[in-house]
């Protein structure tokens, strides 16, 4: 066993700049320093006053607290279906635990069946040695009731365990102008930015308490002013680069700005990364290396085609990414590995979760490179994340692919990498991944896709690459 | 900006009460963002009964007792389970008795602190936007009193 490098950072979004953690940063405090009071309305008023019972007057109680510290004015009716971040059973959410204990006895549930980001296990699908499974159920020990307390407060079904929670496939999809009080950081920036929906970055625990009201505190990315632009990013590369890269040099530089990228839509169309998977990593990247939880692209995102340049703030800063400065961020990645010049243990794909245009492409990619060498297996245990209505989506449309797949031995997870590489696994080190989300919160590395071909079919990095 | 002089006058700063109360202790002081979960991961992981900070990449406040103390730091950083990492710490008495920040509270640490105060009924005294002066001006082991309309006193101990 290893001590965790990260400090204990088990979770789903670790945040290590100084930000606000919603998603953009909070207006300047100036005197009078006195909170703002937060305006209620004669029904809520009776829920702040305990007509409807204790445990909807702490609830509400929490929620307005938590909006005056950020400045909220009133709160907003929820629309769309709620999607919270907690899905990691571990001592540490134990006090989140009676809090939900507490809802469900109260008989409350949240105001339509959420989803949830996906668990840190799948036994089935991601397979671990006796020792393995459990030192992994003593670090999650309270998956189980968890899940049974999520079940009672309004979760869809046991199967509703992933990040990428928008995907049709999973359809827990919300459409443009619905306000909702998410927290997972991906999922947030998605449906923020290429959905148009509209929610603050929530911390765990609040996006619960806004379920079950059904309202959230209006502040932030909810509101018009909130959601303009404060940085111009002007992309003049020469081609399309892996979108991670591109998304961590954006991420770094504008932190908890909101950038509205030009220069994208030589190169994409909107159908098309959206299926393949392009925005969502992009905003997991910007997300994962700095906070940001809205984009805009101009002339692909819903908000950018209607109001073009003009979502830009009055003295909005610029950020020039060209090819130099994308092979510059890239190569300022850290290698984390103890044994820093390691054979990699494992090859993880899919953080945020694959859509099933990805594991498609991860599927040809890899069988095509295994021909290519007459072979009959991978060369290491590797893994395409995914949910398991995407799993069933790939298998259903592309058994072919799928067959194969098993045979080399690729697997087809529902489980969440990033949890894995935090824990205190020895095989939690050296995780190779294409993931930018991965990278920033665990000590996993990052190689570009023709890396990871290589190493999936040879079991070792290409010289000059370690 | 130049270095604040430090004599046995208090400084008196000025910031938001977000948890408002009353409090008074001894400093304990970092000029870096403070990782929540780092600076607990005895707490978090094997659920130790201590306060003392495990953070090694905090210099000032590896292995400080943070218990009562008035934790002044620009702000928190660390992942979200943060949240739940203040509620036990406030449920358990290994809490800081007040946090002075020098930046905008975080949402970590907000909520944290919201659900602890509402279903735990215990207050972490909180102020923040008090300036990078005062982070600039207090020290480990100085008297820190704060007020309720946000006000924070520093009077220095003669080893400052």
């Amino acid at each position: 066993m290893r001590r965790n490098q990260l400090g204990g950072q088990i979770g789903t979004d670790p945040i290590f700049t100084p930000t606000s953690h919603t998603g953009r940063p909070p207006p300047p405090m100036t005197a009078p320093f006195g909170r703002p009071r937060l305006t209620l309305s004669t029904e809520e008023q009776a829920l702040f006053d305990g007509q409807r019972g204790p445990t909807l007057q702490k609830t509400i109680r929490a929620v307005v607290d938590y909006g005056e510290i950020f400045g909220a004015s009133r709160l907003i009716p929820l629309r769309g279906a709620p999607h919270h971040a907690v899905s990691w059973g571990s001592r540490g959410i134990e006090p989140l635990l009676r809090l939900y204990r507490d809802l469900a006895d109260a008989g409350l549930r949240t105001y339509a069946p959420f989803t949830s980001n996906p668990k840190p296990m799948d036994p089935v699908h991601l397979p671990m040695d006796p020792d393995q499974l459990t030192a992994l159920e003593g670090v999650f020990g309270f998956m189980e009731e968890l899940e049974r307390l999520n079940l009672e407060l309004g979760m869809r079904s046991p199967r509703d365990w992933s990040c990428a929670c928008y995907e049709p496939e999973m359809g827990n999809t919300p459409e443009f102008g619905d306000y909702l009080a998410w927290s997972e950081s991906s999922a947030v920036s998605y449906v923020n930015s290429v959905i148009g929906a509209r929610s603050n970055r929530n911390p765990i625990g609040i996006d619960m308490l806004c379920s079950i009201l059904g309202k959230a505190p209006y502040f932030g990315l909810m509101t018009d002013r909130g959601r303009q632009a404060t940085w111009l990013i002007d992309v003049r590369t020469s081609r399309l680069h892996q979108v991670q890269v591109l998304g961590s040099a954006i991420g770094l530089r504008v932190m908890e700005g909101i950038p509205l990228i030009v220069g994208l839509d030589r190169f994409l169309s909107r159908t098309a990364a959206i299926s393949n998977g392009y925005f969502k990593d992009l905003g997991a990247a910007i997300a994962g290396n700095g906070g940001a939880s809205l984009i805009h692209i101009e002339g692909v995102t819903p908000e950018a085609i209607r109001w073009g340049r003009d979502l830009l703030r009055d003295g909005f800063e610029t950020y020039v990414v060209d090819d130099d400065e994308i092979e510059r961020v890239h190569a300022g990645y850290p290698n984390l590995w103890r044994n820093r010049h390691g054979t990699p243990k494992r090859v993880y794909l899919g953080c945020p979760h694959l859509t099933v245009e990805q594991m498609r492409e991860w599927a040809r990619r890899i069988i095509d490179a295994v021909d290519a060498v007459g072979g009959s297996k991978i060369g290491i245990p590797t893994s395409l994340f995914g949910s398991p209505y995407v799993r069933s989506a790939f298998k259903a449309r592309h058994p072919e692919l799928a067959d194969r797949l098993k045979e080399l031995g690729v697997t087809i997870p529902s489980s969440c990498p990033m949890m894995w590489c935090s824990t205190p696994l020895e095989d939690a080190e050296l995780v190779a991944t294409n993931s930018n989300k991965t990278r920033v919160f665990t000590t996993a590395r990052f190689f570009n896709d023709d890396v990871l071909t290589d190493l999936i079919v040879t079991g070792e990095l290409s010289k000059g690459v370690g | 900006m130049s270095k604040p002089e430090r004599g046995m006058t208090p400084r008196v700063f000025r910031g938001r009460p977000v948890f408002t109360g009353a409090a008074t202790g001894l400093a304990a002081v970092s000029s870096i963002p403070f990782d929540t979960c780092a600076s607990y991961v005895d707490v978090l992981i094997s659920g130790a009964r201590s306060g003392l900070c495990r953070d090694t990449a905090n210099e000032e406040l590896y292995e400080h007792d943070l218990i009562d103390t008035i934790l002044c730091i620009p702000q928190t950083i660390g992942s979200n389970s943060a949240t739940t990492l203040w509620m036990t710490l406030v449920e358990q008495g290994l809490a800081p008795r007040a946090l002075c920040l020098a930046n905008s509270i975080d949402a970590t640490v907000a909520s944290g602190l919201v659900l602890a105060d509402h279903w735990i009924g215990r207050r972490v005294v909180t102020v923040d936007s008090l300036g990078l002066e005062f982070l600039e001006t207090v020290k480990t082991g100085d008297t820190v009193k704060i007020r309720e309309d946000g006000t924070v006193e520093i009077r220095p101990t003669e080893s400052n």
